[in-house]
Formats: C-alpha cells, sequence, structure tokens
C-alpha cells in the first residue's frame, strides 16, 4: 500500500474494511445483493486506478431507487432484519460511488461498525465476536488510515495505534458492560419470523426427527444441582402433538383446556437449561417440569413450557422436575375426546388393527404391551434413513415398510392406541445428552430429537411409553449411535469412536457454554444479583444509570486532571508566568500566539493588529525578552514586569 | 576592561560595515548573506545548493575579499583526485628528499564550487580537511591557516553527473543554504549596475584575519540562558522522538544549532541569544540533516526544519 496513490490506499483501506464487517452477513444475504455490491466495489477500484469520472447525481439516485426496490421486491418489504442487512450493504456499496473526501471514507466506516453491530443481531456466539472485534479494529485503524492525508506512515502503523487506542477503551467497555442498566426482557434479537432455525417444531411428519437427528448443533445445556439423572429418565418435554391427520402430528389449536392436576412423587431434580435461539417459543424441561421462572414462562395444558417472548437469543432458566409423577388421573371428556380422534377416511389398516388388538387385549395395559410386543418381535426396524412414506403414513409403515425412525414408532403407537380406545398423544422433544465431563453439564444436541407416547390410563393418568425403546432399547440407553448399526450416517460418530477429538469437542463447548453464561446472558438478573453480591442494596436502573454517570465524570474528571497536570507549562520562571498572561490577556481579545512563535514576532502581529497597544506590549516584550534570555536578570526588572503586566488591559 | 570593551565595539562596527559592503553586491540577499557571516563565525564551513548561475560563486568570492581572506577556488569535476585538493608530495632531486606541494586547500576561504561533482574519494579528501582542520600527507601533519572556511557549492541532486554527498558528509557543514532568484527589484538593479566581477576585483576589505579570529572566540562565550538551552533541547527530543524524522538531530548538530544561533546572536548585536536568533539559523543548520520518515515524503530541508520548528512550542 505504500506506494499507492493517496486516493488509492484510502479506498484500499476503506474496502478492506467494509469486507470484513459485511463477511458474515454473507450467508444470509441474497445473492444478487452480494454480487451488486462486490460489482460496485470493483468497478470503483478501476475507476480509482484508470482516474474515470465517477458517475453523476442522476445516474446515482437512479441506482440507488432501483437497489431499494430491488431489495423491496425480493424481501417483501424493508422491515425485518435481512432486508435491513441487505439495504445497508447496498447502499454501503453505492456510497463508494460518491465516495472522494476522507468524510466519505468516515461515513463509510461507520457503516461498517453498524454492520459489526448487526452481526449480533443474528448470533452472539464466541466465533462471531472472534470475527467482529478485528473487524471493528480493522474499521478502526482504516478510519485512522484515510484521516491522514499526506504521508502514509508504515503500513501497518494504524493497526498499532488503533490497537493501543481500542485497548485503553477497554476498562471503559468493562465498566459499561458491568454498569449499563440492562433492559429487563428483549433485548437482542430482532423479529424471528423470518429466521430459519433448526430445532423442533410444533408439528411432526414423518422424516421431520430423522432430519434434524444428522444435525450435531447444540439444542441446549443443563447444569444439575445435584445427581444427573439415569438416561431413561432424560426425557426433555418438547410440544405434545395431539392432532393428527393422517400423516402430519401437529398441536392442539384449541388451547382453552384446563390443565389437569399432577401428583409429584419422590425428590425434584432442579437445574439450570441455558437454551440455544430457536426462533420459537417452546422451552424444554425435564418430564415431569414442576417450578420454572413463571415471569419467563407459562406450562400449558399439556405440561409443555412456552416461553412468553420467542427464544431468539440465549436464554437461561432454572426448572425443578420430578421423574416419578401421577398426571391428569381425572381425564374430563372433552380432553378424552381430543386425544382419541382420527381421521376417518386415513390409514383403515391401522385403525382396524388398533381395535382388534384392544379387543384381543382385554385391558389397555395388555394392549399396550401387545403393540409393544408386535414392535419388537416383527420385523421392525429402527434406522436413521427410512423409506419415504405414502399418504396413509401409519399404514404404509405398519404393513410395508417397517423402517423407521422414532417418530415413525410415536407415530404409529400413538394412532394405533387411540384405535384402540386409549387417549394417547405424542410428545416431541429431546431424549439423552452428553455429558461433559470437562463442564460438568449435561450437552442435549439436536441429533437427540426424538418422539415418543403418552397415553392416559385410568388410575395412572398420563403415561409415557417410549415405542423406540421397544424396537432398540440402546437407543434411550446410550444413544443414537449406539442404536444405529454400522454404516448409518450418525451425526458425530466419528467423534465419539476417538477420545482425543470428543474430549476436545466437550472442551470447546465447555468454553462455548461459558461464554453463554458470562457474556451473552449477562441479563438484567444477573446483573443485579453481581451487584447485590459487591454490596449494592437493591440496584435498579435508575441507580445504575446515577452511578454510572457519576462514575464516568469522575474518571473523566480524573484523566483531565491527570492530562493537565502532565502538560502543565514546565517553567516556573516568573517572568514566563507574567509573560504567560500577558499573552493569555491578548487571547482573549482574538491574538492567540502560537506556541513556536517567537516574543517579537507576536508583538509584530499583535501591533499590526492593535496599533493602540503598541507602547505597552512591545515594552512587556523586550522586558521579558531581557529578563528570560539577557545576561544577568534583575530583580527590579522582574517587579517592573509585573507592573507592566498587571496594568496591561487590552 | 573598557579598552577591550571599545575593541570589541570596533570589531562589531567592522563586522557590521562587512555585512553592508556584502550585500552592495550581492543584492536582495541579506538574510542568506548575514547566515554566511554567522557561519564563518561559528568557525563551521558552509554549503551554498542551488541551481547554477544565482550567486554562489560571487557570494563564495565577496566573503573572501571583504573579509580579506586568501581565497582559493578548486572546481570539482569528476576526474579530480585527493591530490589536486590537498596537494602532492615531490621527490625533490636537490635536496635528496620528498617536497610536500601544499594543494589548493591550503587557503583562509576555500571555494568548493560544484562539490557533488566529484567523485566521493576527491570529496571525501576536502572533508576531511574541513573536520581535521589539518591535512596528513605521508604521516606529516600540515595545519590548515587559521580562520579555515569553506563555501561548498553544489548543484541540486536531481541535475545529471552527480554525486550526492552521503548524510555523513553533510553533517560536516554547520549550514546549508539556497539562494534562489532575487526579487524583481534586485535583478533590475543588477541588470543596470556594474558587471559583478569587477565589483569583486575593486572589493575593499573591511576585515582582516586577526579580527576574525577574535570575532570567533567571542561567539562561543555569546550568553545562552536556561531558557534557550531548554528550547534547544526541546527541538532536540522533537526531531528523535521518531514521529516525523527518521532520525534525530546528533549531538554534534545541536552543538552546531546553538553556536551558530549565538554566532546570529553576537552578528545582531543581542546582549544573549534569543529564540529568534535560533529560529533564524534553524532551517540552514538542521535542514540537510533531517530525513523525512517516510520515503514518499517530498517536503524539502526547509519545510521539515520548518515543521520542526512549528512543533515545538518556546517554552
Amino acid at each position: 500500500m505504500r506506494d499507492l496513490p493517496l486516493g488509492m490506499r484510502r479506498l484500499a483501506w476503506t474496502l478492506c474494511g467494509l469486507a470484513a464487517a459485511v463477511a458474515p452477513h454473507v450467508a444470509h444475504l441474497k445473492p444478487w445483493v452480494v454480487s451488486l455490491a462486490l460489482a460496485v466495489a470493483g468497478w470503483r477500484l478501476l475507476a480509482e486506478h484508470r482516474g474515470w469520472r465517477l458517475p453523476g447525481r442522476m445516474l446515482r439516485s437512479g441506482v440507488a431507487v432501483a437497489a431499494t426496490a430491488g431489495i423491496v421486491l425480493s424481501y417483501r418489504g424493508w422491515a425485518g432484519l435481512d432486508a435491513g442487512t441487505a439495504l445497508l450493504v447496498l447502499m454501503a456499496a453505492l456510497k463508494l460511488l460518491e465516495t472522494r473526501t476522507a468524510r466519505d471514507h468516515v461515513v463509510l466506516a461507520f457503516i461498517g461498525w453498524f454492520l459489526c453491530l448487526a452481526t449480533f443481531l443474528y448470533r452472539q456466539d464466541m466465533i462471531a465476536a472472534a470475527w467482529v472485534l478485528p473487524a471493528a479494529w480493522l474499521l478502526a485503524a482504516s478510519l485512522l488510515a484515510v484521516s491522514r492525508s499526506g504521508d502514509e506512515p508504515r503500513r501497518l502503523r494504524p493497526f498499532r495505534q488503533t490497537g493501543a487506542m481500542l485497548l485503553k477503551a477497554v476498562p471503559l467497555a468493562l465498566v459499561l458492560f458491568v454498569f449499563f442498566p440492562r433492559v429487563a426482557g428483549h433485548f437482542w434479537g430482532a423479529p424471528s419470523n423470518e429466521r430459519a432455525v433448526t430445532g423442533l417444531s410444533e408439528e411432526m411428519s414423518p422424516g421431520d426427527l430423522s432430519e434434524l437427528s444428522i444435525n450435531d448443533a447444540v439444542a441446549f445445556r443443563v447444569r444439575f444441582d445435584g445427581a444427573l439423572p439415569p438416561p431413561r429418565d432424560r426425557y426433555w418435554r418438547g410440544p405434545v402433538l395431539t392432532e393428527f391427520d393422517g400423516f402430519t402430528w401437529s398441536r392442539a389449536r384449541a388451547q382453552a383446556y384446563f390443565k389437569p392436576a399432577v401428583e409429584y412423587l419422590g425428590d425434584p431434580l432442579t437445574y439450570t437449561v441455558t437454551l440455544e435461539p430457536t426462533g420459537q417459543r417452546m422451552l424444554f424441561a425435564l418430564d415431569l417440569v414442576r417450578d420454572w421462572p413463571e415471569s419467563m414462562a407459562q406450562q400449558s395444558w399439556d405440561y409443555q413450557l412456552w416461553s412468553l417472548q420467542p427464544v431468539d437469543a440465549v436464554v437461561q432458566y432454572r426448572a425443578g422436575s420430578h421423574t416419578r409423577y401421577r398426571a391428569g388421573v381425572e381425564l374430563s371428556a372433552a380432553l378424552s375426546n381430543r386425544n382419541l380422534q382420527l381421521p376417518a377416511d386415513r390409514n383403515p389398516g391401522a385403525r382396524a388393527l388398533g381395535a382388534r388388538m384392544r379387543t384381543e387385549a382385554g385391558s389397555d395395559e395388555a394392549f399396550i404391551q401387545a403393540v409393544l410386543a408386535m414392535f419388537r418381535e416383527q420385523e421392525f426396524y429402527y434406522t436413521l434413513t427410512p423409506p419415504r412414506l405414502e399418504r396413509d403414513s401409519v399404514d404404509d409403515f405398519l404393513f410395508n415398510t417397517r423402517r423407521g425412525f422414532c417418530g415413525h414408532f410415536a407415530s404409529a403407537f400413538t394412532m394405533l392406541m387411540r384405535a384402540g380406545g386409549v387417549p394417547a398423544r405424542v410428545v416431541a422433544g429431546y431424549q439423552g445428552g452428553d455429558w461433559n465431563r470437562v463442564g460438568g453439564y449435561l450437552i442435549v444436541r439436536q441429533s437427540h430429537a426424538h418422539a415418543w407416547s403418552e397415553v392416559w390410563l385410568a388410575g395412572r393418568g398420563w403415561t409415557r411409553i417410549d415405542p423406540t425403546a421397544a424396537v432398540a432399547p440402546e437407543r434411550v440407553e446410550r444413544g443414537l449411535d449406539a442404536a444405529l448399526p454400522e454404516g448409518e450416517p450418525v451425526p458425530g460418530r466419528l467423534l465419539r469412536r476417538s477420545e482425543f477429538l470428543w474430549e476436545a469437542g466437550l472442551l470447546w463447548d465447555n468454553v462455548n457454554a461459558r461464554w453463554n453464561d458470562w457474556i451473552v446472558r449477562f441479563s438484567a438478573e444477573q446483573q443485579e444479583r453481581m451487584l447485590e453480591s459487591i454490596g449494592f442494596e437493591r440496584p435498579d436502573w435508575r441507580h445504575l444509570g446515577t452511578l454510572l454517570g457519576v462514575g464516568l465524570i469522575a474518571g473523566l474528571a480524573l484523566v483531565s486532571a491527570w492530562l493537565a497536570w502532565q502538560f502543565r507549562p514546565r517553567t516556573s520562571d516568573p517572568a514566563a508566568r507574567s509573560y504567560r498572561r500577558f499573552t493569555a490577556r491578548l487571547a482573549r481579545q482574538g491574538l492567540e500566539r502560537a506556541p513556536h512563535e517567537t516574543p517579537r514576532d507576536f508583538l509584530a502581529r499583535v501591533v499590526a493588529a492593535r496599533p493602540d497597544l503598541g507602547p505597552q506590549a512591545g515594552d512587556i516584550t523586550e522586558l521579558y525578552l531581557q529578563l528570560r534570555y539577557w545576561p544577568g536578570p534583575d530583580a527590579r526588572d522582574l517587579a517592573r514586569l509585573r507592573g507592566l503586566v498587571a496594568g496591561f488591559r487590552p | 576592561m573598557n579598552a577591550r570593551r571599545d575593541s570589541a565595539h570596533g570589531q562589531r562596527e567592522r563586522l557590521d560595515a562587512a555585512v553592508a559592503q556584502l550585500n552592495e553586491v550581492i543584492l536582495g540577499k541579506d538574510r542568506e548573506v548575514r547566515l554566511g557571516v554567522a557561519c564563518l563565525l561559528a568557525r563551521g564551513h558552509l554549503l551554498i545548493e542551488d541551481i547554477p548561475g544565482v550567486g554562489k560563486t560571487t557570494l563564495a568570492h565577496a566573503l573572501a575579499r571583504v573579509l580579506g581572506l586568501t581565497y582559493q577556488r578548486i572546481q570539482f569535476t569528476s576526474d579530480l583526485l585527493p591530490a589536486d585538493v590537498i596537494g602532492v608530495s615531490v621527490y625533490d632531486r636537490a635536496s635528496g628528499s620528498f617536497q610536500f606541494h601544499r594543494g589548493p586547500v591550503f587557503a583562509q576561504l576555500v571555494l568548493a564550487d560544484e562539490v557533488n561533482r566529484a567523485t566521493p574519494k576527491a570529496q571525501s579528501a576536502l572533508l576531511e580537511a574541513m573536520e581535521e582542520r589539518q591535512v596528513t600527507v605521508d604521516g606529516v601533519s600540515h595545519p590548515l591557516p587559521e580562520p579555515f572556511f569553506v563555501v561548498a557549492t553544489q548543484n541540486p541532486a536531481y541535475q545529471v553527473g552527480t554525486f550526492p554527498l552521503p548524510e555523513s558528509q553533510l553533517d560536516r557543514f554547520l549550514m546549508r543554504i539556497e539562494l534562489g532568484y532575487p526579487a524583481a527589484g534586485q535583478e533590475r538593479a543588477l541588470l543596470r549596475g556594474r558587471d559583478r566581477r569587477d565589483m569583486l576585483a575593486t572589493l575593499p576589505a573591511v576585515l582582516d584575519p586577526e579580527v576574525i579570529q577574535a570575532l570567533q572566540q567571542g561567539v562561543p562565550a555569546m550568553h545562552a540562558s536556561d531558557a534557550l538551552l531548554d528550547y534547544v533541547q526541546a527541538l532536540t527530543r522533537a526531531s528523535r522522538d521518531g514521529s516525523q524524522f527518521q532520525s534525530g538531530l546528533s549531538t554534534r548538530a545541536v552543538i552546531s544549532l546553538l553556536r551558530a544561533a549565538q554566532a546570529w546572536a553576537f552578528l545582531h548585536g543581542h546582549p544573549g541569544v534569543l529564540p529568534e536568533d535560533l529560529q533564524a539559523v534553524l532551517p540552514a543548520v538542521v535542514g540537510h540533516r533531517l530525513r523525512p520518515r517516510e520515503a514518499t515524503d517530498r517536503r524539502g530541508p526547509n519545510e521539515l526544519a520548518r515543521a520542526l520548528l512549528e512543533a515545538v512550542p518556546i517554552p
């Protein structure tokens, strides 16, 4: 960059900074936006190189209007994070077309910072931070490099200088991070309707869960206060799917049911869940949850926790659960009815089979055992890659393919139960979890997604039956990897087989978990807790704001005082003090002495501007020079100088 | 005491007369003339850098005449040998021994014309003589006359066929000045006036070597107050902090700067050195010793010196 002409050098710096800021957004920008931005940037570089004229106002306006229209059309409006980001990226690119002065570059750097910030609206993990912080640094360096008009110092000098500046800002940033009043509730994250986050949904069609299961991403992490529950109890309840259309199970649309009473047995397990963003409102808790933060979530009639806000950012909550319970012993007719409904014209084979088996079994319990035995003893296979099913999915599965994942078994089992007159429903959620020895918590991944059934039995209420356990008991006890045959594409199988990789993965996950705990989830509540722990009573945002304001003012005052002390005039010469008083009085009249201006040069300027001051100023100046620079200064002269200055009232 | 002051007073007047005399020959260059005289008073050597034909040689010659110094001119060319400068030992058949024949450098004022046209070898012969104030040939040292004042001229480095003086040798010159074109009025006077060459021939000597030596001894005694030394050191620090220049001023350069400022104050009859004295000589003294930090920096010596001045407040 050293030998580049000034315009090119500035452009190169700004483009590097912008590229770093835009890079994290490329994945969710439409390809035409990226291409257009790249094309404009490329053209601008070429124009600088060849000395082409930049487009005129009309053309620029036209392009800007067209680009905006393009965004409105392709994003269907400009509300929303994606459209906003795209608009910002395009406008930054178009701004390049009129970038000539340093000021234009400054504007671009600010757009760059805004894009950096926008990255955190999409994700707040450590990798995002690890990218964005250097990008912000690069932008700062580019700002510095651009603001140098002439002599370019060493190429990387702006980096060093801005690095030093940013480092100096770190303490302030830390103070602000800890003390800046947090808004309780929804702060990060934009309206999430457009964001496709992988995870469970409120519907389940055959094949959905196996798709999810090849995703090894973390769904949530759980830290237990006490001992870890055994694998067979690690059922993380998600959406309860009551409605069945013959192919897809979905959540009951009507929510107006009375929540049946639960009798909790045994000791509660308490734990803290840190949930990765899902863009949905469901929260997960161990079956069956008894305590949860009421300010954050509510429990539906089917015992599912629903957050009051969509989970657009990492959330953390404490919950308490009992793995032994009796839920809904009294079943209302309406609820019973709802859990027996089957579409009339679908899956006739399964309907008939269910009815027949119930009759043969004689009791509900025996009926359940008979169906499970059927799955176990007949040729049913557990696989991650089941064949596609026909429209009557349960019939196709039961009598034809017989190869399925947990969703297929849960779906078929629940359908058979209903056909036999036993109220039943599908529960989606997660089962199991990887124990992170390093961090002492449980990692539940998307690949732990699971579906099981709940049947209502007289006297026992809603009882969990996991038909998958009948086919592949290892799935529940030892996880997916153990349950699936060699050759199936199990996520993380390679990782699990290599002890080193597995341990490294756990370590990395632990770091991520800490990041979530300490950085991303530093919420109003935690802030309050921390401040209380260091001795603030009832800190609320007003106190915090005052404290922060007073602290900042005091800090700035201290720094200013220190700087003033550092740069105080060092001379203790009384003549110099008198002369300073003299120049200060003239400065108030608009005649400021440049620091390097000699007294006589200054005098000439003063005389030219205010001839009336000439004699007095002349005497003072000469006396001062005599006292300060000539041999044998005289105390009487000093007194005279003081007198002259005291009487000098311009 | 009184007599000495009187004699000092007389010397001052003769010095002023010398400057006035020089200004009659070199029109409109009062500042450069005074710098030249100050350089001599500070026992330094002078480098005049400018395009040909603006009066470099005339100034040097006029200085020699007016100051009453013996004068030698060495025209530096690319085939000039060290012996052409300092002299050569020749075998004398009569005495049966080698006799040293003094070269043109044995003069009180030596004009080294177009010094950057010669090869580095010839240049260094002169520059060594300047520094040592003596010439050593065949193990015998021959002291140079006193006062010894070298005025070197050089063409700007970008002209064809030049060997630019390296930094270490530039440092030997106390001052480097440029003459530049005269103002229109002065040029008109030149056009109308007598031929300068004729004027030089008839120019009376106003000073003589003894007076000059006396004056030279007065310069280091010139009062420099603590405040002024603070200023000198502040300038030095600023040149060394690395923000503007490749390397700061050397100790020799700092001493030179103070001497030059003392000479300037002496020349102007100040009882002590004032900041303005320092500022007046600073571009000539430090300009050629500063290198801009960046290779792309196209600022000349004077601009660099001004940048240094403007960066440092007068304490």
